[in-house]
């Protein structure tokens, strides 16, 4: 009789276990995913324009090198010597 | 009868006489331009009506006369002017300024000099003022006219920005083997030019800015004096007078 019971009580447990509703999953709503897509395309869009930008700004900064510095060697500002190239007019 | 004819004889000269209107000379309004290689500033301007002819002048002193509206200035000076004239009346003058603007002082140091505070170039500014520039910020390499260079600590020389590729102007210096700054009215002709150019103290040398290296021209190409004032080192100082008028080589200070 008392083996009877156990084993009950242990069913009564095991069903109480087993009849636990499952745990609450994150549940996406559609209106959620649609404002996550709005925001990955309005990204996207951002990094298309800073690209754009960066590609100007680098142009720019190429021609800014072109201009002034293409070529320039260290000028001799720590030193003393080195004789320079002569020119007469 | 006689008597009358002597009164309309006399009132006919009263006439005359009164009737002579007073001549107004417009004051001439002249131009110029450069020849000579810079050693000419050649003025022309309109005919002034009723004008006998024209007195030049040169810094205040009037030094000669023509009859045409045309003068060749090749005496140096910081100011001319033309003036029209008719027996003794004289119109006003038109000024034409061509004094050289002068830097009393400036102080410039060899590139050898290890103080990141001692600029080593120089350069004009639009007005003719002469500015330093430290030449180890690249954004100052545009307006650098000349730099000193260091052969030693105790050689400088000046030299052309080109030298150091801070930018492409082929400007240079000639000695002008005097010490007396104001006694030099007039840089050399092209021809003995040199960068670099060996800095000794007291001389005066003459300076020639050719920003595209393509000789003596009216386009872009200004002279002036340095004078040395003195060399401590690394340290030179320097008086000068830049000429504002392309091509002129007149460096008489205003």
């Amino acid at each position: 009789m008392k083996k009877l019971a156990t084993l009950l009580v242990i069913a009564i447990a095991l069903a109480i276990i087993g009849c636990q509703p499952p745990q609450q999953q994150n549940v996406v709503t559609t209106e959620q995913l649609d404002a996550v897509k709005a925001e990955i395309s309005a990204l996207k869009t951002q990094v298309t324009n800073l690209q754009t930008a960066l590609d100007s700004l680098t142009a720019n900064y190429n021609a800014h090198l072109d201009k002034y510095h293409k070529s320039m060697p260290k000028p001799p500002s720590g030193g003393t010597g080195g004789g320079l190239k002569p020119i007469q007019k | 009868m006689r008597k009358l004819l002597t009164l309309t004889a006399f009132a006919l000269l009263l006439a005359f006489v009164g009737c002579e209107s007073e001549v107004t000379l417009e004051t001439p309004d002249v131009s110029y331009t450069i020849t000579d290689q810079g050693a000419t500033l050649a003025l022309t301007w309109d005919e002034i009506a009723d004008a006998d002819g024209y007195y030049i002048y040169a810094d205040g002193v009037k030094i000669d006369s023509v009859t045409t509206p045309s003068y060749d200035a090749t005496t140096p000076a910081a100011l001319y002017e033309v003036s029209a004239y008719a027996g003794s009346d004289e119109s006003g003058k038109d000024q034409i300024d061509c004094g050289a603007v002068e830097t009393t002082s400036l102080i410039v140091y060899g590139s050898g000099d290890p103080s990141p505070d001692h600029p080593s170039g120089f350069g004009f500014n639009a007005s003719g003022a002469a500015t330093t520039y430290a030449v180890s910020d690249s954004t100052n390499w545009p307006y650098i006219d000349y730099w000193i260079h260091s052969v030693s600590a105790n050689e400088q020389e000046f030299a052309s920005p080109s030298q150091a590729s801070y930018n492409d102007e082929v400007n240079t210096t000639k000695n002008s083997g005097q010490t007396d700054y104001d006694a030099v009215t007039i840089c050399d002709a092209p021809g003995g030019y040199i960068a670099p150019n060996t800095i000794n103290a007291n001389a005066v040398y003459y300076f020639w800015i050719d920003p595209d290296g393509d000789g003596w021209g009216t386009n872009n190409d200004y002279f002036g004096k340095i004078q040395v004032v003195g060399v401590n080192g690394y340290a030179v100082t320097l008086k000068l007078a830049y000429q504002p008028i392309a091509g002129l080589r007149w460096c008489v200070v205003e």
